[in-house]
């Protein structure tokens, strides 16, 4: 198991007139090797988490375990998180700061004091896993590149810290589908090529419901639900009242079920809800076809 | 009525090359009253034409008139033009002017240096076509995104414009919110005859519109009703676009046998009429 | 360890309703101003001691929770503390001679050094806290107001004095808003090794460089789109263009009576001033 949350509280502003409570009592494990997705409304406490998973913020009560040690007992090393957590957050190109590309996918790196040697075989490597080929961007400058391509380069330069686990925070809020399908085919093409975990934070399903292997849904700091992603899609009407966007095929499935009471929601896909759709309405209604058709 | 006569823009300077123009000799005219939805990729030259019909760029070549003022005037006129086209842009924060709800509300009507009385009737008007009475005395940073989008829609609407460009207004919020945002928008249009103009590149969110404008690498491809386009579901696909879900569930459905569902499909409550129908 | 929100309680505005909160902006614009000057002026012992008996009166009324104005003095009581010490091993008078206690080439401490210096940090106390108060006790939109209708006149002459207070307006609400975006481009940056909380001071302020760019661009793009969005709204200078404003502001009884209130306070101690040995 990569991480463990056991009954974390959290509270923003301690102390302060402007207290609140991000986080009430949340449990829930990352396991090593897989894609998990943590899905919840606004003020869910998901952007808390990923404070937590990157070793920025200590619970105010509970504990966190990564590979199974406290990570706040006086023994732990916090470098060890901070090393092995990449996070990506949204708008990633908003943190390019150096004019070329290599300068700035190597920053980590050269943080690091890397040898240069090894830095630049970091760079070439990750911008690759990115799709972007070493010899042609290395030099090219920041503030020349397209939006998808700078998205790009910000992930390189998480990636060329060789994380053990990368966390991406709501990385397609804003984006038109376009951006959308491109980030979600890299974010496929590194789940495949390369050997990473990913925490997938999101407030909707629709990005997650393809990708995940596990998937939490987060209401008020708490967990709602947990399940594969077939398994959350049966809890369609729960995650409505919850505000939580569902995939396309889930929704009609489930405007549909007044009209076909037996409808299953665990749709993943166009086909899948072609065939429940006539699996439900033939049962029963054969003639009517056979007359309309 | 908003008339663009083959418009040119780029965005580029003189002199600067292989950048392409955003506004490839764009002709169309918009009639008061209508709602319009105009769809395209990024990069597809939509929000370069919504900035143009508000006067914010102006042309490189070809006109743009509003209400007969061409959007070059200078001087009083082009200040007409201003109030008379409303633009609300994606990211409320970056439009948003006062500490408070109510005070950003009245920053337009301040700038025409209205009297007070009229300053707060228009205030109070455009708080509750967008429900936000309650949030009046509310400091603006304390607001969700959807919560903050209303009070710019608001705050544009104080200005009673004739025209309402709305500038991929839903990029920032999801699902339920932005449906009433939408729905807000349109009950504006019956109720107040408002031209409405939404830019986008949802599909999704099209198809109540009464009038479709397809764009792409800044032309005008298809200019037409939704029902109409969306049953070009290949020259869409062709251009990056895709028609919703529910349209290719619509078709294959009528493949299989279920040949009394119309032959567009554009929403689940359209297909679940057919359906039912049927059934 | 990044959680900046957290320590900045200078300039939030705490509605609690109180009668101070509910004054007339100018009124407590005026007061603030008077009440600055008077504080840089005074030199007397006493007459601080008045002061300080009217700031304890100005906390009451405030219904502010006094462990939390403390609290905001924090962080920079070092500071204080080390220009205190500057200022007394480099007094240098022509009187001081009578009283001194310790010597050491250029650098000497003598009491008259220490006491002045003393009433040095107790103005910089008070000011701070005077203009604390003032922003504790004002909500943005009053102390905006209260600008716009103090300065005027000098709109009236041709200053652009409203163009100002609507720069500060706009500054004020951005504010929180950047340092949402700080904190996130130091959380990204952390993410790829930067340590904001390691080295020492030299070395944690060169590490702010990857903040800036991003934030520079951001801003410029911000203002960019801001202005269009304000122009569209029809801001903007044209031939005798004037704002009205929605807002009325009421001097009433209570904002005479803190008027009157300062005043005698600033007299007294003008007086104590002059006239008291310490």
């Amino acid at each position: 198991m990569l991480f463990e949350l056991k009954n974390v509280y959290h509270t923003y502003m301690r102390g302060t007139p402007f207290a609140v409570d991000s986080l009430r009592g949340l449990s829930l494990s990352i396991p090593a090797g897989q894609t998990t997705a943590l899905v919840g409304p606004t003020k869910a406490g998901k952007s808390t988490v990923v404070d937590m998973l990157a070793g920025l913020i200590k619970p105010a009560a509970g504990t966190l375990l990564f590979e199974g040690d406290d990570v706040f007992a006086s023994s732990f090393d916090i470098e060890r998180i901070r090393s092995s957590v990449g996070i990506v957050f949204q708008s990633p190109e908003a943190q390019i700061f150096e004019d070329t590309v290599g300068k700035d996918v190597s920053f980590g790196p050269r943080r690091k004091k890397v040898p240069l040697a090894e830095s630049r075989r970091l760079v070439k490597e990750a911008l690759e896993a990115v799709g972007l080929d070493y010899e042609d961007f290395r030099s090219r400058y920041t503030y020349a590149l397209s939006g998808g391509q700078k998205r790009r380069v910000a992930i390189a330069g998480v990636l060329a810290l060789q994380p053990k686990v990368i966390v991406f925070d709501e990385p397609s809020a804003g984006l038109d589908p376009r951006g959308r399908r491109e980030l979600l085919e890299l974010i496929t093409r590194l789940k495949q090529q390369q050997n990473l975990s990913i925490v997938y934070v999101s407030s909707g399903l629709d990005d997650v419901i393809g990708l995940a292997d596990i998937i939490y849904i987060l209401d008020q700091g708490r967990l709602a639900l947990q399940g594969t992603p077939r398994e959350i899609l049966t809890h369609a009407a729960e995650l409505a009242s919850l505000d939580i966007a569902l995939p396309e095929a889930t929704q009609i499935a489930v405007t549909l079920r007044d009209i076909l009471p037996g409808i299953r929601t665990d749709v993943l896909s166009l086909d899948e809800l072609e065939e429940e759709i006539i699996k439900n309405a033939t049962v029963g209604a054969q003639s009517t076809i056979d007359k309309a058709g | 009525m908003l008339e663009v006569q083959n418009v040119t823009f780029n965005y580029s300077a003189e002199g600067e090359q292989d950048v392409p123009p955003a506004l490839r000799d764009i002709t169309l005219t918009i009639a008061e009253g209508e709602t319009v939805a105009i769809i395209g990729q990024n990069g597809s030259g939509k929000s370069t034409l919504a900035k143009t019909l508000a006067a914010i760029l102006k042309p490189n070549s070809g006109t743009v008139h509003v209400d007969g003022i061409p959007t070059t005037v200078r001087g009083e006129d082009s200040w007409t033009i201003r109030q008379r086209v409303g633009i609300v842009f994606q990211n409320p924060d970056d439009q948003l002017v006062a500490n408070t709800v109510i005070d950003d509300i009245a920053f337009g009507p301040e700038n025409l240096g209205l009297p007070r009385p009229e300053i707060e009737e228009r205030v109070q008007e455009a708080m509750a076509l967008l429900n936000l009475e309650a949030y009046a005395p509310i400091a603006i940073n304390e607001l969700s995104v959807g919560q903050k989008q209303r009070v710019a829609i608001a705050g544009v609407l104080a200005m009673r414009p004739r025209y309402l460009l709305l500038d991929e207004p839903t990029t920032m919020i999801s699902g339920q919110t932005a449906r009433n945002l939408l729905a807000t928008v349109f009950r504006l249009s019956r109720e107040r005859g408002i031209t409405v103009i939404h830019i986008t590149h949802f599909m999704h969110e099209v198809t109540n519109f009464q009038r479709l404008i397809v764009m792409d690498e800044g032309k005008v491809i298809m200019d037409d009703t939704p029902t109409n386009i969306f049953a070009r579901v290949a020259e869409l696909q062709a251009m990056g676009l895709d028609v919703p879900m529910v349209t290719h569930l619509g078709q294959r459905l009528r493949a299989r046998g279920w040949t009394n569902l119309p032959e567009v499909v554009l929403s689940t409550a359209q297909l679940k009429e057919g359906l039912s129908h049927a059934l | 360890m990044i959680e900046i929100s957290r320590n900045i309680t200078f300039g939030q505005y705490i509605n609690n309703g109180s009668a101070l909160a509910r004054m007339d902006p100018r009124t407590k614009l005026l007061c603030a101003v008077l009440l600055i000057i008077l504080f840089s002026f005074l030199s007397s012992f006493i007459a601080f001691a008045i002061c300080l008996l009217f700031c304890a009166l100005l906390q009451r009324t405030s219904r502010i929770p006094t462990g939390y104005v403390l609290r905001s003095f924090k962080p920079f009581l070092g500071f204080l503390a080390f220009i205190f010490c500057i200022e007394v091993l480099f007094y240098t008078s022509a009187t001081q001679n009578k009283t001194l206690l310790w010597h050491w080439a250029f650098l000497n401490i003598s009491w008259e050094g220490i006491t002045r210096s003393a009433m040095t940090i107790v103005r910089v106390l008070f000011l701070y806290y005077i203009t604390s108060m003032l922003l504790f006790a004002t909500s943005l939109v009053d102390l905006t107001d209260g600008m716009e209708a103090l300065l005027s006149p000098l709109q009236k002459i041709g200053i652009p004095a409203n163009a100002f207070v609507m720069v500060l307006v706009i500054a004020f609400k951005f504010v929180p808003i950047f340092v949402t975006e700080v904190e996130r481009l130091m959380k990204a940056q952390a993410a790829r090794g930067v340590r904001f909380d390691q080295g020492n001071f030299i070395q944690r302020t060169t590490k702010l460089a990857p903040l800036l760019v991003p934030l520079f661009i951001s801003g410029f793009k911000r203002a960019e789109t801001l202005s269009v969005a304000m122009e569209a709204r029809c801001y903007g200078g044209r031939p005798g263009w004037r704002r009205s404003k929605r807002r009325e502001l009421h001097f009433d009884r209570f904002d005479a009576t803190v008027l009157g209130l300062t005043l005698s306070l600033c007299l007294i101690t003008v007086v104590i001033n002059f006239v008291s040995p310490i």
